[in-house]
């Protein structure tokens, strides 16, 4: 049996990265233009493992990339020869640091829509490369609501190893078989890990939860029967003034996973790309169809879309909301349209 | 709309140039040895700027950059229209009226006077006089763009404009938003397709690409005001004009 709790040194954790630089390649957060991206770090000094809030675009990009190639083709009389990515795919090895635990929780729910719902072999296989080394946060954001969508600020699964920092050490826990024997060959850099530090994570987490409970908020995964209920509620006229349909929401949002394929050809038209690419349910063209009719004209019925997806239709679908509380629709939306006070009025209506 | 072409044959190409800049076919141009390519599988058989004038009665393809400011280029624009199987309106100008269009936004500060005492009526986009059956947006266009349209067109395959507005496109690139930062970027109501280059360079959107689809440019224009960001003129007249269009 693996010990759950270990300790390492900030030192120690470079030394270890370092070292795992060789097999693996790392990605993890860093500074660009005064945003935390989450991006191939090349240099460890550029690490930033302590930082406030969470990352612009969430890390459903290293799974589920903005535009992916999935595969080459090229056509030879009536022969077709196929390249797949997946191939390259299979040989890939990453570690993934530095993620939020809303963050984690919302790898868990991708996981059920694109290994267990339907399986997608190129989403799978990123998964199955990636060491996700998560890690717990210091402060809040004003946007932050977790604790309100079961998604933090502490996981109990999706990581292969959970960082908190107590001090100048980060308590380590590992969460997974995987993340038990990466760290096992480096057994001299670590700890075993005392109780005041599993304490100090707890009362860490306590003090967030409670600034976080200061918000007045019912618990999302209660909203079914109240968003069911108030369809036809006059605040979706009120949103779809307000909208502008630029689909930041979409792209920033953890769990929003929809996408387009299409077929990039070369102009001998022999040899082509089938891509895919993110798409968004504010624009109208993502219900066009070939007749040219779309389906949701109307504003109104898009705004609802989403929201309607992460509260309901998930629900329908996986078991459970796909909304992880991170606050990064409410950050970016040039409208200031936030999704709690959306909640939060339907709620007191109640 | 039924497209096919002359079998066994190349398609027939025409560029023509309106009212404009003639940005957009410096453009083509730009696209050196892929143009080559391009050539390869067309006809061109009419094009000013390249010296190519042949004698034809009809034309597969017509692309058309600069907007209808005159009498003679409405009659021109209805010619090659008759002519033609498939228009394509290349660029901001053929697209909405472009630059020039500014002119009837009644800013003291852009009023244009032609060369020659010609007459103007106004700068419109060509599809007021005549139908066009794909647009390549932006200002100038972007030749990437203009090469996957014309494969669509050898494909007898439906072109797709960019579904993505310039401000998604600008948040894949992970950039500090514009008006967050006080400035008064369209990015929210543009199409996209340019890859946000605009702010990307930190220079506030124009909305060179049009309009998005279902803009909300009133929601826009709010919210300018509560940030305390003047609004451009410019966008006040273009609501002015969409209202007029309707």
């Amino acid at each position: 049996m693996l010990t759950k709790f270990l300790i390492i040194s900030k030192q120690n954790l470079i030394h270890l990265l370092e070292k795992l630089s060789k097999k693996f390649v790392i990605f993890g957060p860093k500074k660009q233009n005064g945003n935390i991206i989450i991006d191939k770090i090349n240099d460890l000094s550029h690490l930033v493992l302590e930082y406030e809030g969470r990352s612009l675009i969430p890390p459903k990009k290293f799974f589920l990339p903005p535009t992916e190639v999935l595969f080459e083709y090229e056509i030879e009389k009536d022969n077709i020869k196929i390249w797949d990515k997946l191939v390259e795919l299979k040989k890939q090895k990453r570690i993934l640091i530095g993620i939020k635990p809303c963050d984690i929780s919302s790898l868990n729910i991708l996981d059920k829509v694109f290994i267990r719902e339907f399986h997608d072999p190129y989403v799978t296989t990123r998964r199955q490369n990636t060491i996700i080394v998560g890690i717990t946060c210091e402060t809040i954001v004003d946007t932050c609501f977790c604790v309100f969508t079961d998604s933090g600020p502490l996981v109990r699964e999706g990581f292969d190893l959970l960082l908190t920092r107590i001090d100048e050490s980060y308590l380590v826990e590992v969460g997974s078989e995987k993340g038990g024997q990466l760290i096992s060959k480096f057994d001299e850099l670590f700890q075993p890990a005392p109780q005041e530090f599993i304490r100090a994570r707890e009362e860490k987490m306590e003090s967030l939860i409670e600034k976080i409970s200061s918000l007045v908020l019912p618990n999302f995964s209660e909203m079914y029967d109240i968003m069911v209920k108030n369809f036809h509620h006059e605040i979706w006229k009120e949103l779809s003034n307000q909208c502008l349909s630029c689909g930041k929401c979409n792209f920033v949002c953890p769990t929003c996973y929809c996408f387009d394929v299409y077929d990039d050809v070369d102009l001998l038209l022999k040899h082509g790309k089938r891509i895919r690419r993110w798409d968004s349910c504010h624009f109208l063209s993502f219900t066009r169809v070939a007749s040219g009719e779309v389906f949701r004209k109307e504003r109104e019925t898009r705004i609802k879309q989403r929201i309607y997806h992460k509260l309901v239709y998930s629900v329908n679908d996986i078991g459970v909301i796909s909304c992880v509380g991170c606050g990064r629709c409410i950050n970016v939306c040039p409208a200031g349209i936030d999704i709690r006070e959306i909640v939060r009025e339907l709620w007191r209506g109640e | 709309m039924k497209m096919s072409y002359e079998r066994n044959t190349k398609p027939k190409v025409g560029i023509f140039t309106l009212s404009s800049c003639e940005g957009c076919i410096v453009q083509i141009l730009n696209l050196e040895e892929t143009l080559l390519e391009i050539l390869e599988h067309i006809d061109l058989v009419d094009c000013r700027v390249l010296g190519v004038k042949h004698v034809y009665d009809k034309l597969d393809i017509a692309f058309v950059e600069g907007c209808v400011m005159s009498k003679e280029e409405e009659e021109e624009i209805k010619k090659i229209r008759e002519k033609t199987k498939i228009l394509v309106a290349l660029g901001d100008c053929a697209c909405s009226g472009g630059k020039f269009m500014m002119k009837d936004f009644e800013i003291s500060e852009l009023r244009v006077s032609l060369p020659g005492g010609r007459e103007v009526f106004r700068a419109d986009p060509i599809d007021k006089f005549v139908k066009v059956n794909y647009y390549l947006r932006g200002c100038p266009i972007n030749r990437e763009e203009f090469v996957e349209l014309v494969k669509d067109l050898l494909l007898l395959r439906l072109f797709k404009e960019s579904p993505l507005s310039v401000c998604s496109e600008c948040i894949l690139r992970e950039q500090e938003c514009l008006i967050d930062q006080g400035y008064p970027c369209l990015g929210p109501i543009t199409r996209g397709g340019c890859n946000a280059v605009c702010p990307y360079n930190n220079k506030i959107c124009y909305g060179c690409r049009g309009l998005s689809e279902d803009a909300n440019i009133d929601s826009l224009i709010n919210i300018f005001k509560r940030r305390g960001i003047p609004v451009p003129p410019y966008l006040l007249s273009l609501k002015k004009l969409v209202i007029s269009k309707r």
